[in-house]
């Protein structure tokens, strides 16, 4: 039970993580007065989309080890 | 062509680590090698592209920021376009520092970018589940590091120059003793990523590994051909530093039922095929002799 709850604090975590850095980007952008200012999107956006593959991935590691036990538990059963 | 095919024909090494198999392949190997500068060189281009210059202006204005907050310099972030540098630091009563893309720490960024992305994955199943994940924690927590110290490293150098130290006495001492901070970077890495230090390793094996073997035929012909071994040979192939090697040798020769005799160890002629055994193995002599009771 600990154990899921810790996985469930790191999930949400890691979800709250990838939403800040969406919001700094909007944030920044109009702030900026250089020129090129809006490529600072076409940058970071990119990048966060990536994070956020590599964050549902990492879900799906942490989930995979739990479903190999099942199957082990069902099979002694 | 021939003999590097030979040179290549071997069973590959494994490296264990942390209870973990380590075992890479050549093409990843030489893609870390080429690759890492390659895109690392290109990244830096990218980011000294008058059109990525917005970086620029993050880095001026949070150094800035900082500068106002703990300094109270009132420096100020001037955006002045020019053909070479679109940002400096204008500081009162002193005269302007301008902004390059070198300032804003990129440069060592884009270094270890390149080299967390093409350091190459275990082909071992279980040792490369989690490496996209271990990369990714890499890549961000040294990205930040070397931002963070960046920002530090000009806070101190203009706040030096603020209270009176020439900026050619402060700017490169100052700018190379920050460097150190890569060092405790590559550190960081081997605990997320330590494929890239055991790749390293792994080259250095896969380069003496035909050596060995063909250490290995010579014995083997040798002892075929006669009863004896030169005991130089036996030590390099022993791994066994010669200062343990003159100690340890008379006790290892006994255990496995062969003599010494100068400079050679001789072997029985019913032990032969059973040294030719053990010695082919991956680990030779490592499996226990057979004490006669």
């Amino acid at each position: 039970m600990k154990q899921i709850i810790k996985k469930k604090i790191l999930i949400w975590l890691l979800l709250s993580i990838n939403l800040l850095f969406a919001f700094i980007i909007g944030y920044t952008i109009p702030l900026l007065t250089s020129a090129s200012a809006n490529n600072l999107g076409f940058i970071m956006i990119p990048l966060l989309i990536i994070l956020n593959y590599i964050i549902i991935d990492r879900f799906h590691y942490q989930i995979k080890p739990r479903k190999d036990n099942e199957v082990k538990f069902n099979a002694e059963i | 062509m021939q003999k590097f095919k030979g040179l290549t024909n071997f069973k590959k090494p494994i490296i264990e680590f942390d209870e973990k198999k380590y075992i890479f392949s050549i093409r990843s190997l030489i893609l870390l090698a080429v690759g890492a500068p390659i895109s690392a060189y290109l990244i830096y281009l990218f980011f000294d592209w008058e059109a990525q210059y917005w970086l620029h202006e993050i880095v001026v204005k949070q150094t800035v920021y900082f500068l106002n907050l703990l300094f109270n310099m009132n420096a100020e972030a001037i955006y002045d376009p020019g053909p070479l540098y679109h940002w400096k630091f204008e500081i009162p009563g002193k005269s302007s520092i301008f902004f390059e893309t070198f300032c804003t720490g990129v440069q060592a960024i884009v270094i270890f970018i390149g080299v967390i992305v093409f350091t190459p994955h275990s082909q071992d199943r279980d040792t490369k589940r989690d490496v996209i994940w271990r990369k990714t924690k890499a890549l961000i927590i040294s990205s930040i590091i070397f931002y963070v110290v960046n920002i530090i490293r000009m806070l101190v150098q203009i706040g030096l120059y603020n209270i009176g130290y020439a900026w050619v006495d402060i700017h490169f001492s100052i700018s190379a003793a920050s460097s150190f901070i890569a060092a405790i970077i590559v550190l960081l890495m081997h605990r997320w990523i330590p494929e890239f230090i055991i790749s390293i390793i792994y080259v250095g094996t896969l380069v003496s590994e035909p050596i060995k073997q063909k250490r290995k035929e010579t014995v083997k012909e040798t002892v075929s051909e006669s009863n004896k071994v030169e005991l130089k040979l036996m030590r390099k192939i022993l791994r066994m530093e010669k200062k343990t090697f003159s100690e340890d040798i008379s006790s290892w020769s006994k255990d496995f039922g062969y003599s010494i005799e100068d400079v050679y160890l001789i072997i029985p002629a019913d032990k032969k095929s059973d040294f030719i055994e053990q010695l082919m193995q991956d680990k030779p002599f490592k499996k226990t002799p057979n004490v006669k009771k």
